[in-house]
């Protein structure tokens, strides 16, 4: 187990480097000079461009900026973004602001969708079967920014059960679009976990527990629900990197400043180190929920080794 | 077995508390230390006692600076220009020319934070960043117009249909100068005596490649021209809350003509004998930014294109401004392109001198048709030399007005439109307005309250000289008053933080007088070195300030600004 770990974390250096690369490549690629388009309609006089281009080394081949870019991360240094911050600043403003979104967003469809799945799987084709199967498929069908608007003008303005948008009545503020974050996942997660269950309830050894006299609380609650989670669990942790940082809509339409929006305005403003930083970042969230979840499965299923 | 699970439940909680960590709020000051380079400042500090404007020390100067400025005395200052300008007084609106305190040198990303300026509001706290930026009343200000309210927050807002649904929820104050598109025709309904129309001087017109054989003949360009019909598209696509252009000065201009010649008029059918009787191109290739919201009215006149001209072969190409910019100023466009322009100084001179004169080309200059036409440049000449020799605008109009004919002769672009300012506003606002530059009256505005709360984007500098988009300027220009203002009803000129600004040599050289009494938000009074000062920090290339080609026309600018 320990080397196993060792080995894992070995292989996060090459990932990291590998993804830090990759994306450099793709910022750097997109067309236009970032610089004159600071300036909008306006002209940026050549010898205030060049200055700013050589304070971003954007004139420096590639490699040589990657290589720049590197040295300073390993010294703690993100670089800036074109407004002269500190990405570094960037990122522990805007990071807790994600984080407490996503946390939100994956507690609630954790539980709801669990839940809702075992009510569902335990009684196949009943009636909460049916209205699982029903109300996630309209969920799934539904584009997220249409529920999330339609969530704020329900929710927020005719009812005004929540706040319309924005992050400054505290943690309240973050319930809504919370749930319409997670509503997605949550749909995936309650037909995941019925399958699994409804599955699993089939299998021989679930059949011994039963013939064993067995209470079916037990028998569904013990036996047959941890060995049903492994599906769900391997999607969790996936979703988990996606709710860091795929929250763009929902962080634009709810005006919540997380890293998802930080991100799309990077892209657009093509701020590689804003970019870079982020991406790598969330790189490293997704490697370490994986890993999470590959743990996990030992804990969930004793079969499972790992040496 | 049990050792196994221990270790697992202690990786677990390490990576628990890694979460937790990342959770917490424990990165709540965060100093940004300032990677920018300021200018050796020479001199010792400038010490006032209690508003007081004698000096009694040194004054604080910011070194090397423009030849052309020179300091006289504490309330006046001399302006040398390169060449005679005598529109020069019209310009001082603009942020780029706001005054600074001492502070802001010392160290301009910090200062950024909590702006300190000379306006009638001030920083009540600092800019939180994608959040709010939080002003009060200034209560000392010595400006004619004093603010009404008390409090102003620029609620950052990035998204408009969010921004629209908290006004209607009543949590946001104001939006404007725009309204998300689903709602541009529904507004006026929904918030009846709460919603506005204003002019704006935001002009969008296509340009033709002049420099393409192709569009080298008038009658190809006034065929494209006359088959678009600009008000259908106003109608249609804006429900008039836009206005057709038949010119290029906007309507709330002195010297504005609705009509100017029928080349810029919707005429189809002489449109289409025109380009039937000449040797026409058989497709067309349209180009336009994408990010702006120009899809739809672009295809609009594509398909007017198609059914009056009969060109069947119609494609389009688009892009991201940033890519879209240079590649119109390396003559990439290979037909009708989409541009827009708005005022940095309500002139008509401002309207035609960058985007039309010979001498205007890009990438320094804004002519992206590659227009040249001598009698043009004549003509705007002596309007200037008519406005010089008289100071007073009005002069130069009837010139202004002949080098918009010989515009309209030529058609090197067609007007299409101009954006007017629309804005909503919740109960208990009142005296609403956003001015010609799209900005919105802070001082004028009434709030039962004592507060509003008006909806921006987050600004990318709140540094004057720095500061060249829409939301930071709109930001500044609560801190800060200029020189000179705009008075909104008719768009006159008046002084502002000047008390005269005269030239006698046609417009070379400028002397500006301060009124007295004026103080920053921090007590330090406003003089002459405060213009000064920011004048020569923005136009030293050193600095980098986005602003450096406000300074151009100054003398001294090229010492500052070496080439290579």
């Amino acid at each position: 187990m320990g080397r196993y770990l060792v080995r894992r974390l070995l292989q996060f250096i090459p990932v990291f480097v590998g993804a830090t690369l990759l994306i450099f490549i793709m910022v750097w690629a997109i067309p236009g000079d970032p610089i004159a388009a600071l300036a909008g309609d306006r002209v940026l006089p050549d010898t205030v461009r060049e200055q700013i281009r050589d304070r971003y080394n954007l004139d420096d081949p590639l490699i040589v900026q990657y290589g720049k870019y590197m040295g300073g991360v390993f010294q703690g240094d993100f670089g800036d973004d074109f407004r002269g911050r500190p990405v570094t600043d960037l990122l522990a403003q805007r990071l807790p602001i994600t984080v407490r979104l996503a946390l939100f967003a994956f507690g609630f469809e954790v539980v709801l969708g669990i839940i809702a799945g075992i009510l569902a799987g335990v009684r196949k084709g009943g009636f909460m079967d049916n209205l699982v199967l029903v109300s996630t498929l309209v969920v799934i069908a539904i584009p997220i920014f249409v529920l999330g608007f339609l969530a704020q003008l329900v929710m927020g303005v005719r009812l005004g059960w929540f706040p319309v948008s924005g992050v400054q009545r505290g943690l309240y503020s973050y319930l809504l679009p919370a749930m319409v974050l997670g509503s997605v996942s949550l749909a995936y997660i309650a037909r995941l976990t019925r399958t699994s269950l409804i599955e699993n309830l089939r299998a021989d050894y679930v059949r011994t527990a039963t013939a064993k006299g067995l209470s079916r609380r037990r028998v569904v609650g013990i036996h047959t629900f941890r060995n049903s989670m492994i599906p769900v669990v391997t999607f969790l942790a996936i979703d988990l990197g996606s709710l860091m940082g795929g929250a763009i809509i929902t962080e634009t339409i709810f005006n919540i400043p997380g890293l998802g929006r930080a991100v799309f305005e990077g892209v657009q403003r093509q701020e590689g180190t804003v970019v870079v930083g982020i991406v790598t970042f969330l790189v490293v969230v997704y490697m370490v929920a994986n890993l999470a979840v590959d743990v996990l499965y030992a804990v969930l299923d004793p079969r499972i080794r790992y040496e | 077995m049990r050792a196994h699970a221990l270790r697992r439940l202690l990786v677990l909680a390490v990576i628990l508390a890694f979460v937790a960590a990342a959770c917490g709020d424990e990165a709540e000051e965060a100093t940004t230390t300032a990677a920018t380079t300021t200018t050796g400042a020479a001199g010792s500090t400038t010490t006032t006692s209690s508003g007081d404007t004698t000096t009694t020390t040194a004054p604080f100067v910011i070194e090397p600076g423009l030849t052309g400025l020179s300091v006289v005395d504490d309330l006046t200052f001399t302006v040398q220009m390169a060449e005679a300008d005598p529109e020069f007084p019209l310009k001082l609106a603009y942020a780029a020319y706001f005054p600074l305190p001492k502070v802001a040198f010392d160290d301009p990303a910090a200062y950024e934070e909590s702006p300190i300026g000379n306006g009638p509001f001030m920083m009540d706290g600092a800019w939180e960043h994608d959040v709010v930026v939080p002003m009060k009343r200034f209560e000392a200000y010595a400006g004619p117009d004093p603010a009404q309210i008390e409090r102003l927050e620029w609620t950052i807002i990035d998204d408009l249909n969010t921004a629209y649904n908290e006004v209607r929820a009543g949590n946001l104050d104001v939006l404007g100068p725009a309204l998300p598109t689903d709602q541009i025709a529904t507004a006026a309904v929904e918030f009846g005596d709460r919603y506005g129309l204003s002019s704006s001087t935001s002009f969008t017109y296509f340009g033709f490649p002049l420099y393409l054989p192709g569009y080298q003949d008038l009658d190809v360009r006034r065929a494209l021209s006359m088959a678009i019909d600009r008000d259908l598209i106003v109608q249609q696509i804006y429900q008039n809350t836009r206005v057709a252009a038949f010119s290029t000065l906007p309507p709330i201009f002195q010297g504005a003509r609705a009509h100017v010649c029928d080349n810029w008029d919707y005429n189809p059918d002489e449109a289409r004998a025109l380009w039937d009787s000449i040797d026409h191109p058989d497709s067309l290739i349209v180009w336009f930014n994408t990010g702006g919201g120009h899809e739809e009215w672009v295809e609009a006149a594509a398909n007017m294109w198609r059914n009056t001209l009969g060109i069947e072969d119609i494609t389009f190409e688009s892009m991201e401004f940033s890519e879209y910019n240079p590649l119109l100023d390396a003559q990439g466009a290979t037909g009708p392109f989409r541009l827009g322009w708005g005022q940095d100084y309500p002139s008509p001179l401002n309207f035609l001198e960058p985007l039309y004169a010979s001498y205007n080309l890009p990438p320094i200059g804004s002519n992206n048709t590659w227009y040249d036409n001598p009698a043009f440049d004549g003509l705007i000449a002596q309007g200037k030399s008519a406005v010089a020799a008289s100071s007073d605008l009005a002069d130069g109009i009837p010139f202004y007005q002949q080098a918009e004919d010989v515009l309209c002769a030529d058609v090197p672009i067609a007007p299409v439109w101009f954006r007017t300012n629309q804005f909503v506003y919740t109960e208990g606002i009142g005296s609403v307005y956003y001015d010609s530059y799209s900005d919105l009256g802070v001082t004028k505005i009434t709030s039962d309250g004592g507060l509003v709360s008006v909806q921006l984007s987050e600004p990318e500098h709140l540094f004057p000289t720095n500061s060249n988009e829409s939301n930071g300027i709109q930001a500044l220009r609560a801190l800060f008053t200029g020189l000179v203002q705009y008075d909104p009803s008719n768009n006159e000129m008046f002084f502002a933080n000047a008390e005269s600004i005269a030239s006698d040599d046609g417009g070379l050289t400028w002397t500006i007088t301060l009124k007295p009494g004026w103080t920053f938000h921090n007590g330090e009074a406003v003089t002459a070195w405060s213009y000064v000062n920011a004048w020569n920090y923005g136009a030293n290339t050193v600095n980098a300030q986005q602003n450096n080609s406000f300074y151009a026309g100054i003398a001294g600018y090229a010492e500052l600004n070496p080439a290579g």
